[in-house]
């Protein structure tokens, strides 16, 4: 036994334990003094809402009472929560089994407070039940209307006695075809059955409650859903959301009419649209299916939220189905927390879908940025959290880590936020963007060595000697820019020499800068032609003057000739391969 | 064509085969048509080995286009580059700027021409006007060459514009998705096709077999996922032939044709809630002659005209077209629907007539899904009946006497006939 009194804080975070299922015994001294049940069958979920007062007849101090349910609903429970009467907050209910009963289903309720002898408490408890409405008849045609049959207990199905109680049923509208008249008293007024009030009944009492009535109200189911979160530093959380829906109502027996549908307005119980509400700050919302964009929506931006009306590509009568996607992107301030390293994602496990909804599966998938580390989920509610998996897209190398989690049986009362802990280093912030440096330097350097590359294999004689005059001129063009230069510096010594009036410095630094006038002249001329014809004129002139013989001549002459037709073809060569 | 029209209908049906009018070759090609001969002649002026192909291609490119529309698009090309010739040689000569050229020669000439005239004429007079007649052809050669040279960039200019709205409106615009504008502007979009293939997709058996007519096959099997009998790229003429036939014949025929097949569900397009032309009503003939090219006797084309020789879908119809499995399954509980307070009900928009079949039964197909716009219809084959129903029982016709009693007015007890005589104690006669 514990002496330590549980208080639980917050609406909305409960932290995920392990579902343990724990053995506990049925406490005899706890009596259900007055017990009042709300059952609200009008759309297509049973809401029960029990106000149970408990009076303890015992002894000791009571910390804890067992809640069970009914046989016939067990099976179909979604969401059970309690609450002392017009307080907020929730009290702590988990799972448990009774040693007697095992094919009873339990669940314990932690009150608040010691319950002392002798002294009386009243708590709320909310159940939902989802798929627990039968269509009756299960088949219909487009005109009829959808009927349905609840079968629960008349009594308040509990482990300890209840000295008094009432039961009622609300229904949709005040067409109640047929309901369970036994117990007495049984009264019906509009669209509410009343049955009781009961005295004195003993624990685990059963009677059948049967209401078979007209629900036209959108039965519609959620196979199937997909909610793929994408996180990134840059700002941006993107969720797309992948939906399968059916219409789990009476099935649509013959023909479907068209003319009957437009004009009767036939079909009451078929689906034609549904609101949903998305987050205040979505953004970019996209409404597709796998064929393309589904053109009948409308958007609209309210205060709070975001509200879509969407309207399926066709009516949903019994039976069919329909898939589609939706997207939109939310600012990441407004979800992701850090200090330093360590990040914090807090967002919604399942978003409202439409109103009354109800999930049979949902997969969720986190996908967090690359180099994300030590993840750590908490949820609100147990959830089986599959294998992390990788994704890759967009400059992504070794793959964005992905948790995986997976529900069953969802109702609106499940859109709570779940909290994803995990850290990441800023400076792998960077990269990407040095991926993408990385990337066009790769490119620009290979461009730059490909084309300094020469495969060619015969040498090109015109390409080469282009190459060689545009090397030559490009030397000429700039001796002749350091002989204008020059021109600068003469003007430089003549100022220097008339402010200083110093004639030694100034006869050298003009001695220098005619040394080099002069070697930049002798670059830019050419020498050699010039030579060789010298030359030609000095053999003629000894020739002439007898110096040299007339043999010697000749063979100077040739040699000097060839040279000369060698400088000559060359140039031509120069030339015609310029031209 | 000649052949085709008559031995081959399938081919001849196909709406891209029909022969060119004028008005497409101006759609397509605008002011190219006239400026592609004057390439032509060009290329055959100064002919080379290159342009000889060009002449040729040009040739054989412009008889092709002639006959059948589809085959504009090999013309295209051809005279995109020919008409670029003739422009480009225009251009050539009129831009050409040798003013102060011609100037010059015409000087020179002039004081050649002045000698020789001086022998003849009198002096001055013929000088000056000889001086003032190249002026006057300089000046307007030029106004010549601006004029010329601003006319074709403008016709060029329209060129353009022609091309740019052509590839908008006529070869942009999706025919999955309808558009249709509102009188203050605003668009309303005709989803559907989309929205019928996508509950075939959805509420329909994985291996259901659809059958529709082939136009249709790719995008059923595209956005339906489903198996489509005749689509797009069935080469069986004699299959496509059986598919018109069980859309030509009464519901009966149909049926066997179907169960034959294997059919699950008919997709029909029908335009007349909208009035979209391209629904199955008007392709309808085409189906009758596919089908009367396989099956003479059973189909016949002329039946389906009223004896006018008019095909028509109201009272006035055939009644072969108004008891037909398209006419039914296009207009099923179509003459319940009044569109608006003036036109009466069963008013087809496409055809512009009241449609002369209007409350009739279906008795082997069931409405499955009609779209929003009632523009495209399936119905289910349903199974065969447990028992067949026999329209009239053949009972012989029996002729009833009148009863009269033999009774007389003494003898009112009733007795019984071949009573035999019994007599206690004694045995019968007949039992030794």
């Amino acid at each position: 036994m514990r002496g330590v009194l549980h208080f639980l804080i917050g609406l909305t975070v409960i932290f995920c334990i392990e579902c343990k299922v724990k053995q506990d015994a049925i406490d005899g001294a706890i009596v259900n003094s007055k017990v009042d049940r709300k059952i609200d069958v009008s759309t297509h979920l049973v809401k029960m809402s029990t106000s149970i007062t408990l009076e303890n007849t015992g002894k000791s101090p009571i910390k804890s009472f067992l809640y069970a349910l009914e046989p016939s609903l067990q099976n179909y429970l979604s969401i059970i929560t309690a609450n002392v009467k017009d307080k907020d907050e929730k009290l702590g209910v988990s799972q448990t089994t009774v040693a007697s009963k095992k094919d009873l289903s339990f669940w314990r309720i932690e009150l608040p407070s010691n319950l002392e002898p002798g002294k009386t408490m009243t708590v709320d408890v909310d159940s939902s039940y989802a798929h627990a409405l039968t269509p009756y008849p299960a088949e219909i045609t487009q005109s009829q209307k959808q009927q349905v049959l609840y079968n629960g207990n008349v009594y308040f199905f509990s482990p300890y006695s209840t000295k008094s109680q009432t039961t009622t049923v609300t229904t949709t509208n005040t067409a109640i075809e047929s309901y369970s008249k036994s117990p007495k008293p049984v009264s019906q007024t509009d669209r509410t059955v009343t049955y009781g009030p009961y005295e004195q009944r003993e624990a685990f009492s059963e009677a059948e409650l049967r209401v078979h009535y007209e629900n036209n109200s959108p039965f519609l189911t959620v196979t199937n859903l997909e909610r793929i979160i994408e996180v990134s530093h840059w700002g941006n959380i993107a969720v797309e959301e992948h939906i399968s829906m059916r219409h789990t109502g009476a099935l649509l027996k013959g023909p479907f009419s068209r003319y009957d549908y437009q004009r009767a307005q036939d079909g009451l119980s078929s689906i034609k649209a549904f609101k949903t509400v998305l987050p205040a700050a979505a953004r970019d919302v996209y409404y597709r299916d796998e064929i393309g964009n589904i053109s009948t929506s409308n958007l609209k931006e309210m205060d709070d939220f975001v509200e879509l009306e969407l309207r399926p590509r066709f009516p949903l009568f019994g039976g069919w189905k329909t898939q589609y996607y939706i997207g939109y992107n939310v600012p990441s301030y407004q979800y992701l927390f850090n200090k330093g390293d360590n990040y914090a994602l807090k967002m919604r496990f399942v978003d409202h879908i439409f109103d009354d909804m109800v999930v049979d599966q949902v997969t969720v998938k986190i996908i967090l940025p690359e180099g994300a580390k030590n993840m750590r989920l908490e949820t609100p509610y147990p959830v089986t959290q599959g294998e992390n998996q990788l994704h890759f897209t967009y400059l992504d190398t070794t793959g964005r880590p992905v948790i995986v989690i997976h529900k069953s049986n969802l109702v609106e009362q499940h859109i709570q936020d779940f909290q994803l802990h995990y850290t990441f280093q800023k400076l792998l912030l960077l990269q990407e963007p040095l991926i993408v440096v990385g990337a066009f330097y790769l490119l620009f350097l290979a461009v730059i060595v490909y084309v300094r590359l020469d495969f060619s294999i015969t040498k090109d004689e015109a390409k080469e000697s282009k190459m060689r005059v545009a090397s030559l001129v490009e030397e000429v063009q700039s001796a002749h820019d350091r002989r204008s230069a020059l021109y600068q510096s003469y003007d430089d010594a003549i100022n220097k020499y008339k402010s200083t009036k110093d004639a030694n410095t100034f006869a050298a630094t003009r001695k220098k800068v005619d040394a080099d006038y002069k070697s930049l002249t002798q670059q830019i001329s050419d020498r050699q032609y010039k030579d060789l014809v010298a030359l030609a004129i000095t053999l003629a002139e000894k020739l002439v003057s007898g110096k040299i013989n007339k043999q010697q001549y000749l063979d100077n002459e040739k040699i000097n000739k060839t040279k000369r037709e060698d400088l000559d073809s060359k140039m031509e060569a120069l030339r015609s391969s310029l031209a | 064509t000649g052949y085709a029209k008559i031995h081959i209908p399938i081919i001849a049906s196909v709406s891209e085969h029909q022969p060119t009018t004028w008005v497409s070759f101006f759609f397509d090609l605008h002011i190219l048509v006239c400026a592609f001969p004057a390439g032509v002649w060009y290329c055959v002026k100064h002919v080379n080995d290159e342009r000889v192909f060009v002449i040729l291609y040009a040739i054989f490119a412009s008889y092709f286009a002639g006959v059948m529309v589809r085959l504009m698009l090999t013309l295209t090309p051809v005279v995109c580059v020919l008409a670029a010739i003739a422009f480009s040689k225009t251009f050539e000569i009129y831009l050409k700027d040798d003013a102060p050229k011609s100037s010059g020669k015409e000087t020179s000439e002039e004081p050649a021409e002045s000698k020789n005239d001086r022998l003849y004429d009198k002096v001055g007079k013929t000088k000056k006007t000889k001086e003032e007649k190249p002026k006057d052809q300089d000046a307007m050669g030029m106004n010549i060459k601006t004029i010329v040279i601003i006319a074709l960039l403008m016709i060029l200019m329209l060129f353009a514009v022609h091309c740019t709205w052509v590839t908008s409106s006529a070869y942009s615009s999706p025919s999955i998705v309808l558009a249709s504008y509102n009188h203050d502007g605003s668009r309303t979009i005709l989803d559907d096709f989309r929205e019928a293939y996508y509950w075939l997709r959805q509420n329909t058996d994985d291996k259901a077999r659809i059958m529709s007519w082939w136009d249709y096959g790719y995008q059923i099997a595209g956005m339906g996922n489903r198996t489509t009998l005749v689509d797009n790229n069935t080469w069986n003429n004699s299959h496509i032939a059986l598919v018109g036939k069980a859309m030509s014949s009464n519901e009966t025929a149909a049926y066997d044709i179907m169960r034959q097949l294997d059919v699950n569900y008919v997709l029909v397009i029908f335009g007349g809630v909208i009035g979209y032309s391209g629904d199955d009503i008007n392709k309808f003939l085409w189906m009758v002659r596919i089908a009367e090219g396989e099956h003479p006797r059973d189909i016949k084309e002329a039946d389906y005209f009223t004896p006018q020789g008019e095909f028509r879908v109201d009272s006035a119809g055939s009644q072969t077209l108004l008891n037909c499995l398209m006419y039914k399954l296009s207009y099923y509980r179509f003459g319940e629907l009044q569109l608006d307070f003036r036109s009466p009900a069963g008013y087809d928009r496409t055809r512009g007539v009241e449609i002369g079949n209007k409350n009739f039964k279906l008795t082997h197909l069931e409405e499955a899904y009609t779209s929003e716009h009632w523009l495209v219809r399936i119905y289910k084959v349903k199974d065969l009946e447990n028992r067949e129903k026999v329209a009239k029982p053949t009972i012989p016709a029996q002729k009833w006497k009148k009863r009269t009693s033999k009774k007389t007015s003494r003898k009112r007890t009733g007795s019984i006939k071949n009573q035999p005589k019994i007599v206690k104690g004694k045995r019968k006669s007949g039992k030794k």
